[in-house]
Parts: C-alpha cells; sequence; structure tokens
C-alpha cells in the first residue's frame, strides 16, 4: 500500500458523476441557444443548476462535462461552466465575503 | 465535474455561512446559494451525501476555485495539442533512486510513496488516454498532504521567534539565510522556465506571458538579503533549495505535463493578509525585508498565478501512460525537495549552533 492514495469510495463517486455529467452534456447540446442573455452572455439552466458560457468570440475557460464540441460549431454553441458570472438565475453561488483565510506555512520558495 | 478531495470538512455556521478545511487551508465564506445548495452542504457535512447531490457539490466547488477538489476526466475542446516524450526522458528505471540519478540528483534509498495506479484509474479516459487536468488535480493533493505532514516551515520560523536557534546577535544571519532560499529560486527563476518554451505549443502565450510576470522578483528578493547581511554571496544555500531549480527546468526540458505540475507547486496559494515569513522578519524589526517579502506576495496574488498550471495544461491532449508516469514521478520527487527545504535549514542551524555551543 502506497502512502498518497485515492479512497474506493472516490472512485466510486467519480464513476458515477461521469455517468451523470454525460447526460448533462447531452442536455446542455441539445438545448444550446436557449435563454440567451444579452449579447456577451449565454446562461443555461439546467435542472437545478445553471451554467453560463463563454463570450461569442471569446476563448474557452474551461470545458467540464465531457461536452464534445462538433468541428465548425460557433461560438455560442460552445458552452463552459463558468460559475464566476454573477448574471446567472437560480442554482448559481455567488461567494460575498470570505474570512479567517488559513495556509500551512510552507517554505519560501515561491516564483 | 468536481469531486471533493477526502480531507475537505464541511460546517454548516448558518443559512448562508460555511467553514471549510483541509490539513493545507481553512476558511470561513459566506454565500449566496440556492435552498438545494444549502441542503446538500448540510448532506454533505453530516456526512449523507448522495450521488445526484454531486451536481450541487461541483458547482460550489467550482465557485470557489481553491485547491479543494479533484477533476474529473474530459476531453477539453481546446485541447489541440499532443505531448509525447522527449528523447532526454527516455531513460529506464525502476526505483525512485534510479529515477533521481538520471535526473543529476543524489541517490535515495526512500521507495514511492504516491499511488501512481490510483491516480492513473481516476484519470483514465481509455485505456491509452488520461487526462492532463485529472492528473494535476490528483497530484497537487498528494503534493498538499505531504507539504501538510513533512514541511518544517512552521518549527524553523517557532524556533527562530522563540531565539532557539541564536543568539540574539546573529539572527540577522540566519533571517538572511531563510530569505536567500527565496533569493537563489527567483534568481533561477528566468532560466528554468525558458527551456519549456521548446514543449509549450499552443500554452506558448500563456508561459510568456507567466515569465514576464515573473521578471525581476530576484531583485526584489536581493534587496530583502542585503538588508539583512553584507556578504549573501556567502550565505548558506540548502541542496534543496538548488535541486527544486533543477527538477523545473529538467522538467521544462523532457515532460511539459511534469512542467506544469511543477509550476502548480511552485505557485500554490498562501492564504491570509501577510506572507509568514514577513510576519516573522517584522518579528525581529527587520522592516526593509519584511516589505520586500510582503511586496513579493502581493504580487504573486494579484496575478493569480495559482491558476497558471491548468491554463497551461489547457490545450494539452490526453496523454499516454508513459508519459504521465513520468510526470507523475518528477512531481513526487519535487515535492520531496521542496518539503526538505526548511528541514535541511533547521538541521544547518541547529548543527552550527550546536558546534558553538560546544566552543
Amino acid at each position: 500500500m502506497k502512502k498518497r492514495t485515492l479512497l474506493a469510495g472516490t472512485l466510486m463517486a467519480a464513476s458515477l458523476a461521469h455517468a451523470n455529467a454525460e447526460d448533462t452534456a447531452k442536455y446542455i447540446k441539445e438545448n444550446t441557444g436557449a435563454n440567451q442573455k444579452g449579447v456577451n452572455e449565454l446562461c443555461l439552466k439546467v435542472d437545478t443548476m445553471t451554467i453560463s458560457s463563454i463570450v461569442p468570440g471569446g476563448k474557452v475557460s474551461s470545458m467540464i462535462f465531457g461536452l464534445r464540441i462538433a468541428a465548425g460549431a460557433t461560438t455560442e454553441q460552445i458552452v463552459a461552466v463558468n460559475y464566476q458570472t454573477k448574471q446567472c438565475e437560480e442554482g448559481y453561488i455567488k461567494i460575498s465575503t470570505t474570512a479567517n483565510l488559513v495556509s500551512i506555512r510552507n517554505a519560501p520558495v515561491g516564483l | 465535474m468536481f469531486i471533493p478531495y477526502e480531507e475537505l470538512k464541511i460546517t454548516v455556521l448558518s443559512a448562508n455561512e460555511y467553514r471549510l478545511e483541509t490539513p493545507w487551508h481553512g476558511l470561513q465564506i459566506a454565500v449566496e446559494a440556492s435552498a438545494a445548495t444549502h441542503a446538500v452542504l448540510v448532506a454533505y457535512s453530516e456526512n449523507r451525501l448522495q450521488a445526484a447531490d454531486l451536481g450541487h457539490i461541483s458547482n460550489f466547488l467550482k465557485s470557489l476555485n481553491l485547491p479543494f477538489h479533484y477533476i474529473l476526466p474530459h476531453e477539453s475542446v481546446q485541447a489541440c495539442d499532443t505531448h509525447t516524450l522527449t528523447a532526454a526522458a527516455k531513460f529506464s528505471y525502476q526505483t525512485k533512486s534510479d529515477f533521481r540519478k538520471a535526473l543529476g540528483l543524489t541517490a535515495s534509498a526512500a521507495d514511492w510513496s504516491w499511488d501512481t495506479e490510483a491516480i492513473l484509474n481516476f484519470a483514465k479516459l481509455s485505456e491509452h488516454k488520461f487526462s492532463p487536468a485529472s492528473i494535476l488535480s490528483v497530484v497537487r493533493r498528494f503534493h498538499l498532504l505531504d507539504c501538510a505532514d513533512q514541511d518544517r516551515t512552521s518549527d524553523l520560523y517557532d524556533n527562530c521567534q522563540a531565539g532557539m536557534l541564536s543568539t540574539s546577535h546573529d539572527i540577522r544571519k540566519i533571517l538572511a539565510t531563510i530569505v536567500y532560499q527565496n533569493y537563489y529560486v527567483t534568481a533561477k527563476c528566468q532560466e528554468s522556465l525558458e527551456p519549456a518554451t521548446a514543449l509549450a505549443q499552443s500554452a506558448t502565450d500563456f508561459l510568456t506571458d507567466f515569465m514576464r510576470d515573473e521578471e525581476g522578483h530576484d531583485l526584489l528578493m536581493m534587496r530583502a538579503v542585503s538588508s539583512l547581511d553584507n556578504s549573501p554571496k556567502d550565505l548558506y544555500l540548502a541542496e534543496s533549495t538548488q535541486n527544486i531549480m533543477r527538477l523545473l527546468k529538467v522538467s521544462g526540458q523532457m515532460n511539459f505535463l511534469a512542467f506544469g505540475l511543477a509550476v502548480d507547486f511552485f505557485e500554490k496559494p498562501n492564504f491570509g493578509t501577510t506572507d509568514p515569513l514577513a510576519e516573522l522578519l517584522l518579528f525581529h524589526g527587520q522592516t526593509v525585508a519584511a516589505d520586500c517579502l510582503q511586496k513579493h506576495k502581493d504580487i504573486n496574488d494579484g496575478g493569480e498565478h495559482d491558476a497558471m498550471a491548468l491554463d497551461l495544461l489547457s490545450s494539452m491532449k490526453p496523454v499516454t501512460k508513459d508519459f504521465a508516469l513520468f510526470a507523475i514521478h518528477l512531481a513526487e520527487i519535487l515535492t520531496d525537495e521542496m518539503t526538505a527545504v526548511t528541514a535541511e535549514l533547521l538541521t544547518y542551524f541547529l548543527t552550527n549552533e550546536n558546534k558553538k555551543q560546544a566552543l
């Protein structure tokens, strides 16, 4: 047994979540273009989750949920997950304050 | 999708306040979350999370953007670069000692301690394809756990503060030696990052921006060292400090995934408003050096470099098993060396103090 490993439960959870993600990706793909909000933002609501897209013509900032994009897809069809956006509706999480941030002391070797 | 690390503990403080803790970071947050998300966070805190709740937890972790979670394997639409082992990385090895020697480090009796099979199982997309971002997320956890267990920085700083390492007249030399390690790292930064430009492909812009951001940090560090000691070049430089920069450089020459992992280790965030070393310097009245260290932290925090590794890897296509294994092994050795820096300094100071007392 190695000193550093993953719990079997984590691998199981990952496997379950991945299966759900495929379904979610399918849903998103079939509903792309719905609920467009403004020129620069596209928000899609998937169940209780809100997913916002990249800006048209912009770069994809992250790509999760295993979504595959066909060659030649427009930027509006490329949906990335970006919960940093504050304008999405129900389901989003907005961090308003943070406090008592603490970290262990690490060696002074920062670049 | 994100899956919480096993160590993440969430305590619900009120309808919109939560405390999150891992062995490496802790924080309290106020959030505007939906009732459904709140219910899932309560379930998480009471250890009764269901598989169907993972979407909510994933959203929550995504909004935090902290090293609290695994990233499920996925193929990014940005991924257009194929990376393979360079000729220099095609050497055979069995043990950790073999690998260390091949990279120009001293041999070691220790065996590999990271479960590479578990990492690869987690990050697997298909038999021959492994997700770089998933590998990063698992390796990051192993690195942070090792730092929490093995790093002696707190011991070193506490001993300095308590005056255990020195008589009052040479505390400045001790502080200068500690800061000198950081000076060396920043002075070697550009030459250690530069080789990776040959492997970066579509990540070249990210890398060159990063290198530009890092320019001049050595001047800040040298100002700090010089304010503490008149002959900085004679200060003790730990072997581990030299090794971590050697490993950063080698990773950039051999394997871009290993390079991304290394950058993640060097750029791991240090939360809190003040730099711990700056606090120690201030405690001993060294305001010039403390200002320099604090400025360095502020610059790095402002640059948001804790996300740099994922940016560097965002254009990397899924990698092969051999390529991934090489990167994971290099990351484990870099972690060994990084966590040894302050232990080595502590040994050096204690040995010197012992010698002095014996005289």
